[in-house]
């Protein structure tokens, strides 16, 4: 940006050159012009700074509105990793010993272990998807807030 | 902010619903629940028998989360409405899943499960009213035990009259 209105002040500078002012009235004349553009280009910059400044307060002030909503939906997944890693090194275990401790026959207790891998693993699941169903949700107003926001920025400028 | 929270106060407790009866089901092999350890031994040298009686207890353990709903409390019956719809569509899942894995199982078993289906289908049709899918509800875990016991049952007399 700076190149090419550096080129078009140049352009414009040499114009001026070939005309048959005064050598103080071109100098003047060069100087007011460099002012106004050294103006218009500070106010343009300031209001694109302007932009960028309210739209990355508006962004935080969502995190903030939604901070806890981010954070129950973390924390549930963070429970359901858990949880299921502690069913496969942990429940399972003692599922197995308990059975063997009742004298099942193992053919039998492995076909009702397998039923109650497969259950809790469907209901392990549906779980997830209730908290991706959050996540997604969430997701969706965040960015809808602040595409209203960038858009409104955008019209004022 | 407060539909946000109503909504995640309701996925926390269908949350807390599912964590629950998954909790319960653990317990019940490892505390050797009476309706797990009876038919191990009973029929452990039939494995259709194992088949069905393991069905039964997973449909058993199934309703059991509809009770566990029933007594949820809610801050609109559209929150309920929506409970019962994800607990359906959990619901159906498993019993389609129950169709498929029917190797080992009799016709009857097959028969009980597509009605259960339909069932439910036709409860959560959006026609239907909320309190009518209450009152049929209730009635069908016990219909379910019944049944089930019924099926298994008939096949004992096969096995004791070949």
């Amino acid at each position: 940006m700076e190149k090419y209105t550096d080129l078009a002040i140049d352009d414009i500078l040499e114009i001026l050159d070939g005309t048959e002012f005064d050598t103080d009235v071109k100098k003047q004349i060069k100087k007011g012009f460099e002012r106004i553009l050294d103006e218009y280009l500070t106010e343009k910059i300031k209001n694109r700074l302007h932009v960028i400044y309210e739209y990355e307060k508006h962004y935080l002030e969502l995190i903030k509105e939604y901070k806890e909503e981010i954070k129950f939906t973390n924390s549930i997944q963070e429970d359901l990793r858990r949880e299921r890693s502690q069913f496969f090194s942990q429940s399972l275990k003692e599922v197995t010993e308990s059975l063997k401790g009742a004298q099942v026959d193992s053919k039998v207790a492995s076909i009702w272990i397998e039923e109650l891998v497969k259950s809790y693993t469907k209901s392990l699941d549906m779980s997830d998807t209730i908290s991706s169903i959050q996540v997604m949700d969430t997701l969706s107003r965040l960015r809808e807030d602040s595409k209203v926001e960038i858009n409104s920025l955008h019209s004022n400028e | 902010m407060k539909n946000m929270l109503t909504n995640l106060a309701l996925k926390e407790q269908l949350n807390t619903l599912f964590r629950d009866r998954r909790e319960v089901m653990v317990l019940d092999f490892i505390h050797n629940n009476f309706e797990i350890m009876r038919p191990m031994f009973l029929y452990e040298n039939d494995v259709v028998l194992i088949r069905l009686s393991i069905e039964s207890y997973i449909l058993s353990w199934i309703n059991s989360h509809w009770i566990v709903l029933d007594q949820m409390s809610f801050n609109s019956e559209e929150e309920k409405s929506a409970a019962e719809r994800i607990l359906y569509q959990f619901v159906i899942d498993f019993l389609n899943d129950m169709k498929e894995n029917t190797l080992e199982s009799t016709d009857l078993f097959r028969e009980l499960i597509k009605s259960k289906i339909d069932f439910y289908n036709d409860l959560f049709d959006i026609s239907k009213k909320t309190v009518k899918r209450q009152n049929q509800l209730k009635y069908s875990y016990e219909r379910d035990t019944v049944l089930f016991e019924r099926i298994i049952s008939e096949e004992v007399k096969k096995r004791e009259n070949t």
